[in-house]
Order: C-alpha cells, then structure tokens, then sequence
C-alpha cells in the first residue's frame, strides 16, 4: 500500500464522520437546538483533531518502511506543534 | 437567512482554497465580518475550523491522485511550526505594522513573479532531487512564513505555494496539494485552542463546514483541469490582493 492510499483511506473515514456528525447535528438544530450543539462539538472535535491523527498515521507507514530522516522530522513537528498548542492555550 | 450565507461563503472558501492551496481565512474572516456582522473574534474561530476542514478535504482528494509530497511537506513544516512558535514570542517585541509593511511588500513582489511567469515546472522534483542550497532556503522560507503566522495570524497556504513554487522550483499543482497537507496541522492548533474556550458557535461553524465540503470538492476538480500556469497565475492574482491588504493595514488603512 503506497502512503497516499494509507492517508487518504485514514482522513476519509474521519472526515466522513465528522461529516455525518455536522449533518446530524444541523438536522437536530430545527429540532431541538440544545441536543444539537453537542454533536457538532463532537463532529468537530474529530475533524479538528484529524491531521494529527494524520501524521500519526504517516509515522506509522515510514516507521514501517525504515525512513528514519521522515520519522525524525514527523516526531519533530508533533513536539512543537504540542507545545504550539500549550502556548496558545496558556496565552488565551 | 445567516446560516444560507455562511454556508455559501463556505462554498466559496472551500473552491478558492482548494483549488489554489490556501484555507482561505483572509477571505472568510472579513466576509464573515463585514457582510454578515459576525463579531470579529467569532469569525476568528469559524474561519480556523474552516482551515482544517479545507486542508483535510482537500489533501484527501490530492493524497488520492498522487499529488501531495508527504516527505517534503514534513521536511518544510519542521521550520513552519517552529517560526510559529518563535514568531508569537518575537511579536511582543516588534511592532505589528513593520511586519504587516515587509510582508506586504515581498509579497507583492512575489505575487507579481508568479503573474509575469512564462513557464512553470511539469517535472516532478523530490526531496531527494532538490540541491543543498534550495532546500536551505525553503527551510529559511518556511521559517519565516512560520514566524509570519505566528506574529501576524495569518494561514500558511498565501506563502507556502510561493515558497515551493519560487525558491524549490516545484510544479505548480504539487505545490498547492503539498501546501493544503501542510496548513491542516497548523490551523488545527490554532482551532483546538479556540474551541476549548469556548470561542466558536458549533451552529455557523456545522453551516460553513458544510459548504466547505461541496466547494472543495468543485474546486480540487476544476484545478485538476486548470493549465499549471493558469494557476499560477491565478494565484499571483489572489496573492496580490491579499499582500496589497496586508500592506494597507500595515501605513494604517483599513479595508
């Protein structure tokens, strides 16, 4: 399996779901507004957390194909990407 | 009548971002603002979201014909997401307007390049292929377009493609794919910090999405038929306008 196949069959089923989720979500809003918000949150909480379930993903695929310099640079991204992320949420 | 707008600004958002690699927040942001009178830090939170759903549905698309240079996105965005972090520390000590002026101006510089291209690369170029020296500076330019982002708020997508289609010489179309993978990661931060504070309405935002998710599909379609040097140029245009915007803001005039 090449990596596109690999990333593209990962990120589909995410983006599906959370696909699903928003939909579901709309259609519950001219319902009932208050059950509604807590499945977009879910369905967004999916998409949002989906490229590093990506990277994740790209890891594992040249983990198994012994690209060291790839997976060094992956590891790389997540760790300043994670502390991005603690920054922004300290600063908000 | 608001969620019918925004779900076709997200229509919007989703073919232009698509089709030329950017996640479109300089253009969800004041549509959002101007037209639909969204508070501005609303419209902060809908346009990331956007971003990420852009760049993920996009990149899927890309991923599945080939075009997206995984190695070489890692590889740039080790720069972008460290300039990142150094440049939301370096922009408490450098006034906002001097960067607005300096991007502005290389980057209409740059737009102009990319409009007055005779040519473009149709060769594909790898990681392994490119010289020491080219990637030196795409990682410099990385980590300036990082360092941009940081300071400033800005997507990553208006200066990616330029880096790689500029300074690495890569081929126009893998270039916008490349850059789509790479700007989901960054706005995804950003759009996580903004959600766990609460800071979006779950409602515009499930509207946008959903309007995203159809224009993205129209725009990656038509960029599959578009001529490379067509979009390059078209993006040029796009870029012009976005630097001509930055530069504005940055002598104090506001559009």
């Amino acid at each position: 399996m090449k990596v596109h196949d690999i990333y593209s069959k990962i990120m589909n089923t995410l983006l599906y779901i959370s696909i699903l989720g928003v939909g579901v979500g709309v259609i519950v809003y001219y319902v009932n507004r208050i059950f509604s918000e807590p499945i977009i949150i879910f369905a967004l909480g999916i998409l949002t957390i989906s490229p590093f379930i990506g990277m994740l993903a790209l890891g594992y695929y040249y983990i198994r194909k012994k690209d060291y310099k790839t997976i060094l640079n992956i590891i790389i991204v997540m760790i300043i990407a994670l502390l991005n992320l603690i920054n922004l949420w300290l600063r908000k | 009548m608001i969620p019918i707008a925004i779900f076709i600004v997200g229509i919007f958002a989703g073919f232009l971002g698509s089709m030329l690699g950017v996640g479109g927040g300089f253009l969800i942001v004041p549509l959002l603002v101007l037209i639909l009178d969204i508070p501005m830090h609303l419209a902060v939170g809908i346009s990331l979201t956007s971003v990420v759903m852009t760049s993920v549905s996009s990149s899927i698309i890309y991923a599945k014909r080939g075009l997206v240079d995984f190695k070489l996105g890692l590889f740039l965005e080790t720069a972008t997401t460290t300039g990142a972090l150094v440049g939301s520390y370096v922009a408490l000590l450098l006034p906002e307007f001097i960067l607005e002026i300096i991007f502005g101006i290389v980057l209409i510089y740059a737009s102009f390049k990319m409009i007055l291209s005779k040519s473009v690369t149709e060769k594909k170029k790898t990681l392994e292929s490119l010289s020491r020296k080219r990637l030196l500076l795409g990682l410099g330019g990385s980590f300036i377009a990082g360092m941009a982002s940081g300071m400033l708020g800005i997507g990553g997508g208006t200066l990616k493609v330029p880096i790689l289609v500029l300074i690495l010489g890569i081929a126009t179309k893998t270039a916008i794919a490349t850059s789509t993978f790479m700007i989901g990661l960054t706005a995804s931060v950003a759009s996580l910090t903004y959600q766990a504070h609460g800071l979006i309405d779950p409602i515009q935002v499930a509207f946008i999405i959903l309007g995203i998710f159809i224009g993205v599909f129209i725009g990656s379609h038509i960029a599959m038929k578009i001529k490379s040097l067509t979009l390059k140029r078209m993006f040029g245009v796009i870029l012009f306008f976005f630097a001509l915007r930055m530069l504005l803001k940055g002598i104090g005039v506001n559009i």
